[in-house]
């Protein structure tokens, strides 16, 4: 009789060993879980940059969490105008906010007239220059 | 400084340590039924002591983790249950192995968790770990260098790495290792800007290696230091690491991938060097490369560790029931091997998962870790632990040369437990990183290179633990220098050797656990063999072995419960033999004292009545006599009935004119005859042991061809076999020498035969070659016969059976005596002839 009592012992320890295996990793998957809707959470509102060179408007929208301004063709916003540098300036969104950097551009970045040396926060409505193109920039509401 | 304690992190840690103490509890109360189940009965003494380890365990967690609730309250919450699980499974199987060492290591976890406990209430020792790191590694460093002038092993002997007194040892390498470590976290830390720097300034690899080596340059000196006291000290195992864990901190702080391979180069050349020469370098890879070798010598630990992990299977014999103390150094080096045998595959994936929740939890708290030093120091003691868990888990499987260092927190030892739990203490702290937000982290890659590297080791370590417990297993299981199978004969009855009558030749008796066998009848020890613990099997024991032992002959459903139950084979079956043991009694008593053989049959039917050889040996005195018995130049241990061959002088011409191989008898090797019970050729019947002179005069000369001039050799039983070919007359009788096997099922069951009687010769023709030994008033024919008279070789062949005039049964036998005693001889054949044809009483039942 002691062998078959056995065999449940070593059964039910393995399986009390094999619960802690699977609760542990199940409660790391959970955290995985609750972190990535966080983090989705978190997207940046869609920002909406207006043209407003020439007398004519032209609107463009980005739901990135980056945006670089610039000649290159691999910048999100690629305009051919003399006055911009290849990768002229960064929008980016982190710690709740849209910042704008500039990426030392020839003929520098300014936030409302204000120079931008290093990364500023911008809110709805400012007026951004690029060299000589300015845009207007919003923000989609969530 | 007090903040709300998180709820989910207690809630967690809870639930899991719960978990691991149910896992404990029916673990701990397996170990104590165990000895029921291996000796069958409620009566055995039942296992209590290792209750107090549990006791002590569940105690020092319970109270760990409120302590920590209260001062580190965002803590990691895996970290303290997978310790738990990982320390308190080591303890139960260092319990169950060793119940003093059981006591000790519960004195070590104790005190561990009073180390955390205390240590956790200052997390301001990080900081001074950090500021004072030259005096903490100096002060290492001179520990370990006093074991150069005071070590002493525990053990006795082998290398002093242990610094002791009043029966309390540390070993100061272990500390060395944490704190080498914290001194590499810390220095990496203070030197980041410039090692940023050396990165963006160069491109080339080359370059920025030799931009590194300045900033390394005081590393490097301090581990050359601690390398150069641990190869004065032979600690290689430790060597090993240190050079690892050094690679390893310096890659993650610079990113630098080619440290990796000069050290992994580095280290590799080193092992070639010290095979050349070490001597322990080259047991230690010899025994790796190819362990088959030398089964028994250099590679007996590894060999051993191999057949622990084979016998446990997929769900292990269960605690208490394996036999895992047959390695060497099973509760620290090979206590991998234990949980392996005992906990089976599953268990050993468990043990490789819980590895690998500790590398992930601890990479972890390393990238959350505020600054570069906590983050270094968490990453390097992850890899300190689970590194050196895969170095001996890998040494125990075989995949990596055996190192002697310790599974972290599952081996016995004190100072590797100590170290453990400080490095457990350390990352605890590091994860309660309060407000801070996680720093940059420069360089991710070298993270997740040692978490991918971590984590495809331990999936090696499952996978090479699967080949050797399922396809490999059947072969390392039924390896001869498996002794479970020695000690399985302890608690499992073994068939008995009966005779034809039932009459008892060798029985096992006795409780169980202390079942012994007993031969009832020693003279016929060189025939019958034995089985024993230290010598193995040998003569019928070890061919019949499989019935006897119940390995066969039951049915498989009762052979695969009893293992999986009790990890034991089935009650034996009892053999019944041919030989007749009034009979044999006669033969013994004719042949005491002098050097010769003596085969008795049945001619008609083949059956084997009586077969003697001396001298012989007593195998219930085998322990006491082994030593003389080999060294005995007239080889007692060799059953000259089968083994030894001797010319058959001028017999040979006038008895067996064409030849032995013409009336069916093969004349090359004895063993080789078609004899139930006798199959296998390799039957390790003890050759004679190598004295001044061959033991037996001719006995065991090589092969000669039996024609063209040279003597024509024939064991006893070939005679005798050639003998009743002639007597039957001209049929050659099908031998032999066991009659039934008493099944569950099917009763006494007959064995198959290895041959058909077969006529080899004209019954006229066969009549005619014995008419000159013709002694028609005794119906018998008797052939004596002196071989080289007169010399040291000497020897009387007596060959003799009944002729057709007799009406019962026709016997024949062969008598073959060394030295110049026909009388003898001739006397043995008549005596035995005389009861076979009812002249003395003995009657022969009939089958």
């Amino acid at each position: 009789m002691s062998g078959p009592i056995l065999l449940a012992l070593r059964l039910l320890l393995a399986a009390a060993l094999y619960t802690f295996l699977a609760w542990a990793l199940w409660i790391m998957w959970r955290d995985l879980r609750q972190q990535t809707h966080q983090l989705a959470a978190l997207a940046p509102p869609p920002l909406i940059l207006t043209l407003k060179n020439d007398g004519a408007e032209q609107i463009y929208r980005f739901s990135t969490a980056e945006v670089i301004i610039g000649r290159d063709p691999t910048c999100n916003l690629r305009l051919e105008d003399k006055t911009l540098s290849a990768r002229h300036a960064r929008l980016s969104y982190h710690h709740g906010h849209w910042w704008v950097e500039d990426l030392r551009s020839t003929n520098g970045t300014l936030l409302n007239a204000e120079r931008v040396n290093e990364p500023m926060v911008t809110t709805g409505g400012d007026l951004l220059r690029c060299g000589a193109v300015l845009f207007e920039v919003n923000f989609e509401p969530t | 400084m007090l903040r709300e304690p998180s709820p989910a992190v207690d809630w967690i840690e809870r639930r899991l340590l719960l978990l691991a103490s149910l896992f404990l509890f029916f673990t701990a109360l397996a170990i104590t039924l165990a000895p029921a189940a291996r000796t069958r009965s409620w009566s055995a003494d039942l296992r209590w002591e290792h209750w107090l380890g549990l006791l002590v365990w569940a105690a020092g967690f319970a109270l760990a983790q409120r302590r920590l609730q209260r001062c580190l309250p965002n803590r990691d919450p895996f970290l303290l249950p997978v310790v738990a699980t990982l320390s308190g499974w080591g303890l139960m199987v260092v319990w169950r192995l060793l119940p003093g060492f059981g006591a000790r290591q519960t004195v070590w976890l104790a005190l561990s968790l009073a180390l955390l406990i205390v240590g956790a209430q200052f997390p301001q020792s990080l900081a001074l770990l950090r500021r004072y790191k030259y005096v903490w590694l100096t002060s290492a460093l001179l520990l370990l260098a006093a074991t150069l002038l005071l070590g002493v092993n525990p053990l006795g002997y082998g290398p002093r790495m242990w610094l002791g007194c009043c029966g309390v040892y540390l070993q100061p390498s272990e500390l060395l290792k944490l704190l080498l470590v914290a001194y590499l976290a810390a220095y990496m830390a203070d030197r980041q800007p410039l090692l940023l720097l050396a990165e963006s300034r160069t491109g080339g690899g080359r370059q920025r290696l030799t931009r590194l080596l300045p900033l390394l340059a005081p590393t490097l000196i301090m581990i050359g230091l601690a390398l150069a006291l641990l190869l004065i000290q032979r600690d290689l195992g430790a060597a090993m690491i240190f050079v690892l864990l050094y690679a390893a901190v310096v890659y993650l702080a610079s990113g630098e991938r080619s440290v990796l391979i000069l050290a992994v180069m580095g280290l590799v050349l080193s092992v070639w060097i010290g095979y050349r020469l070490f001597d322990v370098v080259q047991t230690r890879v010899d025994s790796w490369l190819s362990p088959w070798l030398d089964p028994s010598g250099r590679s007996y630990q590894i060999i051993q560790a191999l057949i622990a992990i084979a016998n446990g299977g997929m769900i292990g014999r269960g605690p208490g029931l394996g036999s895992p103390g047959l390695a060497p150094l099973a509760h620290s080096d090979l206590i991998f091997t234990a949980i392996a045998e005992e906990f089976g595959l599953t268990g050993v994936v468990a043990l490789l998962m819980l590895f690998g929740l500790l590398a992930a939890r601890g990479l972890r708290v390393a990238l959350q870790a505020q600054d570069h030093y906590r983050r270094y120091l968490a990453a390097g003691l992850v890899a300190m632990l689970t590194g050196q868990a895969l170095l001996i888990m890998a040494g125990n499987l075989r995949l990596l040369p055996l190192t002697g260092v310790t599974l972290p927190f599952v081996s016995y030892g004190g100072s590797s437990l100590v170290t453990s739990f400080v490095c457990l203490l350390l990352l605890l702290l590091i994860s309660e990183r309060g407000e801070a937000a996680p720093g940059k982290v420069y360089r991710p890659a070298p993270y997740l290179g040692l978490g991918g590297f971590l984590f495809v080791g331990l999936a090696a370590g499952a996978l090479a633990a699967g080949w050797w417990m399922l396809p490999r297993a059947a072969a390392l299981v039924n390896r001869t220098d498996n002794q479970r199978r020695a000690i399985a004969d302890r608690y499992v009855k073994r068939g008995a050797l009966l005779d034809r009558d039932q009459q008892p030749i060798s029985i096992s008796s006795g409780e169980p656990g202390a079942i012994a066998r007993q031969i009832v009848y020693p003279d016929l020890s060189n025939i019958v063999g034995y089985t024993n613990a230290t010598y193995g099997q040998a003569g019928l024991e070890a061919s019949l072995d499989e019935y006897l032992r119940g390995e066969r002959g039951n049915p498989g459903l009762l052979i695969w419960q009893e293992r999986l139950l009790y990890g034991q084979p089935p009650p034996g079956l009892d053999v019944r033999l041919t030989l007749d043991l009034d009979l044999q009694r006669l033969a013994d008593e004719h042949l005491n004292g002098y050097t010769g053989a003596l085969v008795a049959l049945n001619a008609e039917n083949g059956e084997i009545l009586a077969m003697s050889s001396h001298p012989t040996f007593d195998a219930n005195r085998l322990d006491e006599q082994w030593e003389s018995l080999v060294k005995d130049p007239r080889a007692p241990l060799v059953n000259r009935a089968v083994l030894s061959r001797y010319p058959l002088g001028a017999l040979a011409e006038r008895l067996f004119p064409q030849g032995l191989a013409a009336l069916g008898v093969d004349p090359l090797p004895a063993m080789r005859l078609p004899l139930n019970g006798v199959q296998s050729p390799q039957t390790p019947i003890q050759i004679a042991p190598q004295g001044n002179h061959t033991p037996t005069p001719l006995g065991l000369q090589p092969t000669q061809p039996a024609r063209g001039g040279v003597a024509l050799l024939a064991s006893p039983l070939q005679a005798a076999l050639a003998a009743a070919t002639l007597t039957s007359p001209g049929v050659r009788p099908a031998m032999e020498i066991v009659s039934a096997v008493l099944t569950p099922v099917g009763g006494w069951t007959p064995l198959e035969r290895l041959s058909q009687p077969q006529r080899v010769l004209e019954a006229q023709q066969a009549l005619a070659q014995i008419e000159p030994y013709a002694l028609p008033a005794e119906q018998i024919w008797l052939a004596v016969e002196t071989v080289e008279p007169h010399t040291s070789n000497a020897l009387v062949w007596v060959l003799a059976g009944t002729l057709p005039e007799w009406r019962g049964a026709p016997f024949a036998l062969a008598v073959v005596i060394e030295g110049e005693y026909p009388d003898q001889a001739e006397k043995a054949a008549r005596a035995l002839l005389n009861a076979l044809m009812g002249g003395s009483g003995a009657t022969l039942s009939p089958k």
